[in-house]
């Protein structure tokens, strides 16, 4: 499915605002979790930054927590997910709207479900009954 | 390619050309250039992004019973153009001019 580019607006916007903690879906129409953070780029000959990527993940959102939360939630996750310490990036050229919600123009990539593969693997599919489930766990 | 994350943006504080604080980042100005393409056009300072979390001021207009309340509460709000950011340091976002010319609005115009 093609989500068409409808966010074609020239008036500035407040990128915190429209973006931060909004809910992001993929062009299959999935949740695929929120904007944690945006990251900002100069590519050394433009004046101006321009948006790069969108962040989600747990990982995106610790530095976001100020003082002494945000580090231990960076530390608690680095712990947990030794192997995906960085924050999912989300080109922002996949972006097809930001408002109302944050429409991606294809199917998100795999590693934004990887707290839910790792839940359903280690913790849902170990519940009694799991298996009889009448989907693939999405 | 220096790269830097609106949330870690949002909070330093903004000072003048004089050292004199404006506010602290609140929000991240951007205008779509081109599809796929947007780019970083100012940061809105201030002492608080109350007002600015009720989502007026753009295109969206307020209902008349709350366009004092809400112009009020965005007394010290600053639009600080990109041009007119000297530099990005830890912390500090300094500015290459004096707040008195900084523009009141981020959007171009005052609300109604």
């Amino acid at each position: 499915m093609t989500v068409p580019d409808d966010d074609a607006r020239p008036e500035p916007m407040r990128l915190g605002f429209t973006a931060l903690d909004r809910q992001i879906y993929d062009a299959d129409g999935r949740s695929v979790g929120k904007v944690d953070d945006i990251e900002l780029s100069w590519d050394g000959t433009a004046a101006r930054p321009v948006v790069t990527a969108l962040l989600t993940g747990g990982a995106a959102l610790g530095p976001r927590i100020a003082g002494r939360p945000g580090r231990l939630w960076a530390a608690l996750l680095r712990r947990l997910r030794p192997d995906a310490p960085e924050p999912v990036r989300l080109p922002i050229g996949g972006v097809a709207a930001f408002r109302p919600a944050v429409r991606l123009s294809s199917p998100a990539p795999a590693e934004v479900w990887a707290v839910e593969d790792w839940l359903r693997d280690h913790v849902i599919g170990r519940v009694p009954g799991a298996g009889r489930a009448d989907d693939n766990g999405r | 390619m220096p790269t830097i994350t609106v949330g870690d943006l949002v909070g330093r504080r903004v000072v003048d050309r004089s050292g004199a604080v404006v506010g602290t980042v609140q929000d991240v100005v951007v205008r779509r250039t081109a599809p796929g393409i947007y780019e970083v056009t100012g940061l809105v300072a201030g002492r608080s992004a109350l007002a600015g979390h009720w989502g007026y001021g753009g295109s969206l207009r307020p209902p008349t019973p709350l366009r004092g309340v809400l112009r009020w509460m965005r007394r010290h709000e600053r639009h600080v153009r990109w041009e007119q950011v000297a530099a990005v340091e830890e912390g500090v976002v300094r500015v290459a001019v004096d707040a008195a010319t900084l523009d009141r609005w981020w959007h171009g115009r005052e609300p109604d």
